[in-house]
């Protein structure tokens, strides 16, 4: 079966080097070929996240980005989902990255990498 | 319910019989483990991620998914619209939690609020977060959810909770309950019996000192201020008063020794 994407934060990042993460992060900078930005995360962690093909759209606000990790530090993004303001005017980052922490304790609720 | 196995074997339906399968005229009878003369299905929605669903257990004959050994006829799941595609009879959405493969949820339009709700329903669009609430179907191995409801999450907060509300029910069936510190109860009250007695600050402190001693004569006032030094006497003396006149305690050999009523 698919594996899925581990929803991770800045520092579970080093935990899941080369898997498939899930991040939801705020865009801090774009760069500007618009190949790549950073991500300011719920434990205000910097990750830098590289796009396959150059943004078109503006990126502002909360973004959740898949993809693989390399590094600590950086993501290869599969695809991302803006996030409608809307509905994070009242968000809580640091009960999501407790959430996050807890969640991927251990991995009987999702589909993990067979490796 | 009783009168056929009663005629049928003569034996007045209390006792088990091979003709009598579903054992609804056992009730009560020990030694027949397994038959529920209550075939009514099971109601308890669990939340889950799509991971869950289709790694879940199967029970064809009875349509039963399990997981951990805790049977759900509904689940709630948390997750993005990948795909929507109208038609008539019903809607199809396209789930993605992240969790595993993503998994097709049907909406179907023949409700009584299918007119109504069409119009609400067509508002979700790609890319969108939703809950989806509605139980487990299969067909020819490919598991999918009826949407009973599918509503857009208007918070983002949903999403952290919905983690956090999976992993707990997760944890508790799997493991069980874990006893409850009586701290929740939002002051500590460590009586060993667990019991929240009701009593807050020093009214509780001096209860539980006198609790802890098992002598006959109770506890020496004395012994009470040496162990909460800093409190003056009098506040003690107003505390045991209040707790003999509730009757936590109750006076020994004079007013200075004390015993608690409470446990053993």
């Amino acid at each position: 079966m698919d594996s899925g994407y581990t929803r991770v934060n800045g520092s579970l990042m080093g935990n899941f080097a080369g898997k498939k993460v899930c991040l939801l992060g705020k865009v801090k900078t774009v760069s500007p070929k618009g190949d790549s930005f950073v991500l300011n995360t719920t434990d205000n962690m910097n990750i830098n996240v590289r796009l396959n093909s150059p943004l078109d759209t503006m990126l502002e606000g909360y973004i959740e980005v898949v993809g693989h990790s390399t590094n600590r530090t950086e993501i290869i993004c599969d695809s991302y989902v803006l996030i409608d303001p809307a509905i994070t005017t009242a968000f809580d980052p640091k009960t999501y990255n407790k959430a996050v922490e807890l969640f991927s304790k251990n991995n009987s609720c999702y589909i993990q990498d067979a490796n | 319910m009783w009168g056929e196995s009663a005629f049928e074997n003569m034996q007045g339906g209390f006792l088990p019989t091979n003709s009598d399968p579903f054992g609804a005229g056992t009730q009560g009878q020990p030694g027949q483990p397994g038959q529920q003369a209550n075939r009514t299905k099971m109601q308890n929605m669990m939340p889950v991620t799509l991971a869950m669903i289709h790694k879940a257990e199967h029970l064809e004959s009875e349509n039963k998914f399990t997981i951990g050994g805790i049977s759900f006829s509904q689940v709630s799941v948390v997750g993005i619209v990948r795909n929507v595609e109208v038609n008539n009879i019903n809607i199809t959405y396209e789930i993605d939690d992240y969790s595993g493969p993503t998994m097709e949820v049907k909406y179907w339009l023949d409700g009584p609020d299918g007119g109504e709700g069409m119009a609400q329903e067509q508002q979700i669009a790609r890319n969108q977060y939703v809950r989806v609430c509605g139980p487990v179907r299969v067909f020819q191995a490919k598991r999918s959810v009826i949407a009973f409801r599918i509503l857009p999450v208007e918070d983002m907060n949903e999403i952290s909770r919905h983690m956090l509300e999976v992993k707990f029910v997760h944890l508790v069936l799997t493991k069980g309950e874990k006893k409850q510190p009586a701290a929740l109860g939002g002051a500590p009250s460590s009586n060993s019996a667990g019991f929240d007695s009701g009593l807050r600050g020093l009214n509780q402190q001096v209860a539980q000192l006198i609790g802890s001693c098992r002598e006959d004569i109770g506890m020496h006032i004395r012994g009470i201020c040496d162990q909460l030094k800093g409190v003056p006497e009098a506040k003690i003396r107003q505390a045991i008063d209040f707790l003999s006149s509730e009757g936590h305690i109750y006076s020994t050999i004079d007013d200075d020794h004390y015993r608690s009523t409470d446990g053993a």
